[in-house]
């Protein structure tokens, strides 16, 4: 769940850069307190001098610049890399937000603050290490001081010489939300109201049921749409049957709301009938037709002809409550459902607040959603109230808003229903009205806590022991500062909940827009291919009994849903004919689904791996040494079509990388192995010696250029890489013999840890590689010398240098080796060329992004001397061989960006964005799985995949990637 | 350059025995020029006998009237060759005015494939050959071997120096040079007046050698750029599993005659007994 709960956007990054400032500069003040050297106190002083700085100009600017301003990302990303990765041990699911370690830092500051020399505290205060390597802490002021200067000469004082914004930043809208819209509404339940009194016997107990949307319509040349303007699509209901309509409005009608009662002397159009009783049409209604309505200048209702209905819901089906749906099966609420439902009932909000249309005592259970015929659950809301025949409450009377419409009754009972202890106890004291001019507001933001957390509001009120017996805005603030931690600030989602629950904000009472707008930019930029106008009709298809999966067309024969949950509601078992008896075999399948699969059930045959015991346990000094993560199986072991589906796999990474660098690219990507040295006399190497740039051997210093390779490892991994990245410049750094580290030799294992400390750095300072390879591990950090290479990690990902390094071979028996559990690492899993987990890659973590590729079965070079048969080529299996495909992807995608959006490509060299698009490349559909856990990455041109897509496309979603 | 002129190309080290018993034969595919006798594949050789044909020189002095370039002179690269040592590259050993090698027989043994032949028995039998090509995405040449000089008999080498620096000769022991063991040849090589204007070498009754070698360069690209792979997620497939790769068909797009324009080589003139022929010879390479 987490995995959709958490936003990686910003709240807003200038409110985090505001609060990073004021953290760290009193974080610096108490180290400068503490601190005896004269030169350091010098520095620190520096540091809270410029945070104070920074602060400033943040403020001035605040007002005028983007959100995404490059500025603020890259001051925030300076700071974001001088925070040692300590800060998140206690906190690892935050870190798919863009800045984990500042969150967390500001987040455990504020704590921390109040009590001096806390635990907390000291800890907070070694997180910031700004003096334990002097040229760093230089680089940091040169930095700042150089952002200050940029600062200064992009947006000057003077406001008139500030650059223009181009367009293209700003936000479109086209049309304004339509006021017309409110006053439609009232007409329409005004002449609803009218007409529902009949003769009929016995009297009809009307419901209606509206559909929820936008009501922003793409209008062709700009113009307002003419016809229909405004149209409200919804349900009639008369003894218990539902019927499908919908009421279209002439223009004139929306604006004036409440023209003359003057009969209508025009003749519409179309021909119409005058509706003089709602009855009547609902019963001249047949099966699958859509009533037709029409409310005139005047506020009459006439009928159209009837058309097919389109939407056809199930009839024998209870609709889903948003209650029922959070509370059973809040798994189908993916965070795009979440969001679209937010901005639609944002909308609801603004279109229909101090309309009869939503009671102030609106809730969770009166959003309805309907089965269609197909047995999907499409995500279009319907709002439903009752025309009811007598005052019954008496709510509305404290409800100032409704004077219009003072003879209307309320109620937001539905019979329907299935949920019949609502938790929502819809009562509004009348003393809350004091506090918050709109209940409904206070009710939105209860929702769209609910919806976010995925919880209802009582069970979170109990969960933090606050005492709940009504929904005033008092209690929802009060739940809210608890909940907040679990919001991230940076989601819009947070920003509209405060707003909500702020009275405040609507005294004036016309503040209602600022309140979905946010929302509409957070769907926006979270799913940048939504846009308002077409939200409502993109929501719609939408299956919420099964994730927000796209609904097909035809009907699916067995809707993927997952929740198997027994409490609920059981449909209705009445078999009126064969038709149905099928429906609700299926609506079985969508609630109690994941029942076994019975593909899954079959354990995978891997006899090999089972009966070979593992050679890492048999002595337990081992568990110190440094490992390559090679050969798990024999290279016997590798079958016919497991070399097939590698080569296959392989053919269509070839074919991608060859379509989309048509040309040599100008700027070419530096990768450097850390390994066992490389074969230069291997024909695979030598038929590419040329991308070899560098070398280094740190295991001998007078042969520092000598780099031969006496175990073979090495010249696999570059063989890999100068195969999958054949425009990119490699650096070898040999960090090992890769001889069996022997258990005597603790001393060697520290060497080897030096080495590769010394080796990261080089790469960084000396190469200025863009990725470091790292296809070893350490199985624990307790290792002399482990600290060294952990700084030089740090100082690595300080520098923009991605590191990748394998996961381990242990499979389930131990997680990831070091360094690849370094938050600073991209860790790197092994999978076959199916995607599926390999019997040796570690289990996946939780709430983490799990990255694999294939690494079974993977066929490169082995130095002649060292293979049996002296073919020089081999076939292995382990995370050490999936790291450099992963390096030799992620190469690919930097080197992309490069060649087709060069303005933004740097970005890319941030571990998160990296990360982000890697993320991206492992979803094949919006909303497909994880397989076994793991993001399994992969190039191919199947239309599912990223790269299978149009450039147009690809370059649309990593500028989004970048930008978020 | 004449038209006519063959070009070849010494042998890394003269100790490499004729084929069939050495590395270094007709048909050898070799990625550099450097390393003849490392190929990636030996072709098979064209059936008849009447295509492959050797001359046989009896009593030839192998000479090179100048020498201008601050290089290796042949006989340097001759010690290195026997001794197993290194020359210094940055002392100017090699002013040299005059070289004079003399062999009692040279045996010059070669063939002229066709396209055809390159492409059937160089590249479409040899995987190891296509997985070169593919994995030096067809942007680099490839070289065969069409040409041996085999040496025979007697030899005897003699320089006469004119050092302009102070003539140290420094030699120093670096495995780096030359490439595969060194095998000493039986009479042993002596070295004369090293620090003298004049430099002699002459041994005697060494067993036979590969002294130079010609080849043929071809490049290759791909032919019908994949158009069937292209197709498989356009048109659907049958949903077996166990698909079988395509090996992308190849053809040769040129192949000539080395040039000197590699930029790695330097082509001297030297006379054969009566005929003239341009010996490649590496450029010095500084040492890394």
């Amino acid at each position: 769940m987490a995995e959709t709960t958490i936003s990686d956007q910003g709240i807003t990054n200038i409110s985090l850069l505001l609060r990073t400032t004021e953290t760290i500069r009193e974080i610096v003040h108490d180290l400068r307190s503490d601190e005896a050297a004269r030169e350091s106190r010098h520095f620190y002083s520096g540091v809270m001098a410029h945070c104070l700085i920074i602060r400033d100009q943040i403020n001035r600017i605040k007002l005028i610049t983007l959100d995404d301003s490059p500025l603020v990302a890259s001051i925030l990303a300076r700071f974001e890399a001088t925070i040692s990765a300590h800060v998140l041990e206690t906190q690892p699911g935050l870190s798919r937000t863009a800045y984990p370690r500042l969150w967390a830092l500001n987040k455990k500051w504020q704590r921390a603050r109040s009590d001096s020399n806390g635990p907390q505290r000291e800890l907070l205060l070694r997180v910031v290490d700004l003096t334990s390597d002097p040229d760093e802490s230089d680089r940091l002021i040169d930095f700042f001081e150089r952002w200050e200067n940029d600062i200064i000469r992009q947006l000057p004082n003077d406001p008139t010489s500030w650059p223009r914004e181009d367009g293209s930043t700003q936000k479109k809208r086209s049309g304004q939300p339509l006021y017309a819209a409110w006053n439609a509404s009232q007409t329409l339940f005004r002449a609803f109201l009218e007409l529902k009194d009949c003769e009929c016997q016995p009297t009809h107990d009307f419901g209606v049921r509206l559909c929820l949307g936008t009501f922003q319509y793409l209008s062709n040349s700009g113009e307002e749409a003419t016809d229909p303007l405004c149209g409200f699509e919804m349900f009639l209901s008369m003894k218990e049957e539902w019927h499908e309509a919908d009421v279209h409005f002439s223009k004139g009608a929306a604006v004036t709301f409440a023209g003359s009662n003057v009969p209508g002397t025009r003749k519409p159009k179309v021909h119409a009938m005058k509706v003089k009783k709602l009855c009547e049409p609902i019963k001249k209604r047949k099966p699958f037709d859509r009533i037709k309505l029409k409310i005139d200048e005047d506020g009459l209702l006439w009928k159209l002809r009837s058309e097919k209905g389109y939407f056809t819901i199930d009839e024998t089906k209870a609709p889903v409550s948003l209650q029922q749906l959070i509370q059973d099966q809040y798994r189908s609420l993916t965070d795009k459902t979440k969001r679209i439902l937010a901005v639609l009932l944002g909308y609801a909000v603004l279109y229909l607040h101090e309309t009869p249309w939503l009671p102030p005592t609106w809730g969770l259970s009166n959003i309805l959603f309907f089965h269609t015929t197909s047995a999907a659950i499409p995500l279009k809301p319907f709002i439903q109230t009752q025309l009811a025949q007598n005052n019954t409450h008496n709510c509305q009377q404290s409800y100032p808003m409704d004077r219009d419409t003072g003879t209307l009754s309320l109620d937001d009972l539905d019979p329907d229903d299935l949920d019949p202890d609502d938790l929502d106890p819809d009562d509004i004291d009348p003393d809350d009205i004091m506090l918050h001019q709109c209940p409904q507001l206070v009710t939105l933001g209860i929702m769209l806590m609910e919806l976010y957390l995925a919880t209802t509001f009582d069970k979170l009120a109990e969960k933090f022991n606050v005492p709940v017996s009504e929904h005033t805005s008092l209690d929802a603030e009060l739940v809210f500062q608890h909940c907040k931690s679990e919001i991230p600030e940076n989601s819009q989602f947070y920003y509209a909940v405060e707003k909500c629950l702020d009275s405040k904000v609507w005294e004036d009472d016309n503040g209602v827009k600022l309140d979905v707008r946010p929302l509409e930019d957070e769907l926006i930029q979270a799913f940048s291919y939504i846009s308002i106008e077409a939200l409502g009709r993109i929501a719609q298809t939408l299956d919420l009994g099964s994730w927000g999966q796209v609904i097909q067309k035809q009907q699916r024969s067995s809707p993927p849903s997952d929740h198997p949950r027994e409490d609920v509601p059981k449909p209705p078992f009445e078999f009126t004919s064969p038709y149905d008896l099928k429906d609700v075999y299926r609506q079985q399948r969508q609630y109690f689904p994941l029942h076994p699969d019975p593909l899954q059930m079959i354990p995978s045959p891997i006899p090999h791996m089972m009966a070979k015991p593992y050679k890492q346990y048999s002595g337990p000094l081992e568990y110190k040494s440094m490992r390559f993560f090679d050969d798990e199986k024999g290279s016997e072991k590798h079958g016919t079509d497991e070399r097939n589906n590698y080569y296959h796999w392989r053919q269509e990474f070839k074919r991608v990388y060859d379509n989309h660098t048509t040309q040599p690219p100008k700027d070419r990507v530096k990768i450097a192995i850390l390994d066992t040295g490389i074969d230069h006399t291997h024909p695979d190497v030598d038929a590419s010696i040329e991308q070899v740039k560098g070398v280094y051997n740190w295991m001998n210093e007078k042969l520092v250029k000598r780099i031969d390779d006496y175990n073979g490892h090495g010249t696999f991994i570059a063989g890999l890489l100068l195969e999958y990245s054949p425009d990119a410049d490699l650096y070898i750094s040999k960090v090992s013999d890769g001889r069996p580290c022997s258990p005597s030799i603790i001393a060697k294992i520290m060497k080897e840890t030096d080495i590769s400390t010394k080796a990261i750095d080089y790469a960084v300072n000396e190469w200025q590689v863009d990725f470091i390879s790292m296809s070893f591990g350490f199985p624990s950090r307790e290792i002399e010398g482990y600290d060294e290479l952990e700084s030089a990690i740090q100082r690595a990902y300080a520098a923009n240098v991605l590191l990748f390094a394998a996961a381990s071979n242990s499979g389930a028996n131990s997680d990831r080796a070091f360094p690849a559990r370094d938050e600073n690492v991209i860790c790197i899993h092994s999978t076959d060329a199916n995607g599926n987990r390999s019997s040796f890659s570690p289990t996946a973590l939780a709430d983490t992004l799990n990255l694999a590729t294939v690494g079974e079965d993977v066929e490169s070079s082995w130095p002649k001397h060292l293979c049996e048969d002296s073919s020089g080529i081999k076939h292995r299996s382990g995370t050490s061989y999936a790291t450099p495909i992963a390096v030799a992807i992620a190469a690919f995608l930097l080197q992309y960006a490069q060649i087709y959006i060069p303005d933004k490509a740097f970005m890319l060299k941030r571990q998160s964005k990296m990360k982000a698009m890697l993320r991206i490349i492992s979803k094949n559909s919006l909303d497909s799985r994880t397989r076994d856990d793991y993001h399994f990455v992969a190039l191919n041109g199947s239309p599912d995949n990223l790269f299978g897509k149009g450039r147009e496309h690809i370059n649309n979603v990593l500028r989004d990637i970048i930008s978020q | 350059m004449a038209k006519q002129t063959p070009y070849y190309f010494y042998a890394p080290t003269w100790d490499i025995p004729p084929p069939p018993t050495g590395p270094i034969q007709l048909g050898n595919v070799l990625t550099s020029l450097r390393t003849p006798d490392q190929p990636i594949y030996t072709a098979t050789l064209p059936n008849s006998d009447s295509d492959v044909f050797s001359s046989e020189k009896k009593n030839v002095t192998f000479s090179r009237e100048r020498h201008r370039g601050g290089n290796f002179s042949i006989l340097t690269r001759f010690m290195a060759a026997v001794l197993g040592v290194g020359v210094d590259v940055g002392v100017e050993v090699d002013r040299s005015e005059n070289e004079v090698l003399t062999f009692d027989t040279i045996t010059t043994t070669q063939f002229i494939p066709s396209t055809v032949y390159i492409q059937e028995k160089c590249i479409d039998t040899s995987a190891a050959v296509r997985r070169w090509l593919e994995r030096s995405r067809y942007r680099k040449p490839l070289y065969v071997i069409t040409g041996i000089k085999v040496v025979m008999g007697a030899k005897m080498g003699k320089s006469e120096t004119v050092s302009k620096t102070s003539g140290n000769l420094g030699i120093s022991v670096d495995g780096t040079v030359c490439s595969g063991g060194v095998v000493p040849i039986g009479g042993g090589p002596g070295i004369e007046g090293t620090r003298s204007r004049k430099m002699g070498l002459e041994w005697e009754d060494g067993g036979d050698f590969v002294l130079a070698f010609r080849v043929k360069r071809f490049k290759v690209g791909r032919k019908n750029l994949d158009v069937t792979r292209e197709d498989d997620y356009r048109k659907g497939a049958m949903l077996g599993v166990g698909a079988e790769e395509k090996n992308a068909s190849v053809s040769v797009v040129e192949d000539d005659e080395v040039g000197i324009e590699d930029l790695e080589w330097e082509g001297v003139e030297v006379t054969e007994g009566d005929d003239v022929l341009v010996v490649g010879m590496p450029r010095a390479r500084v040492q890394e």
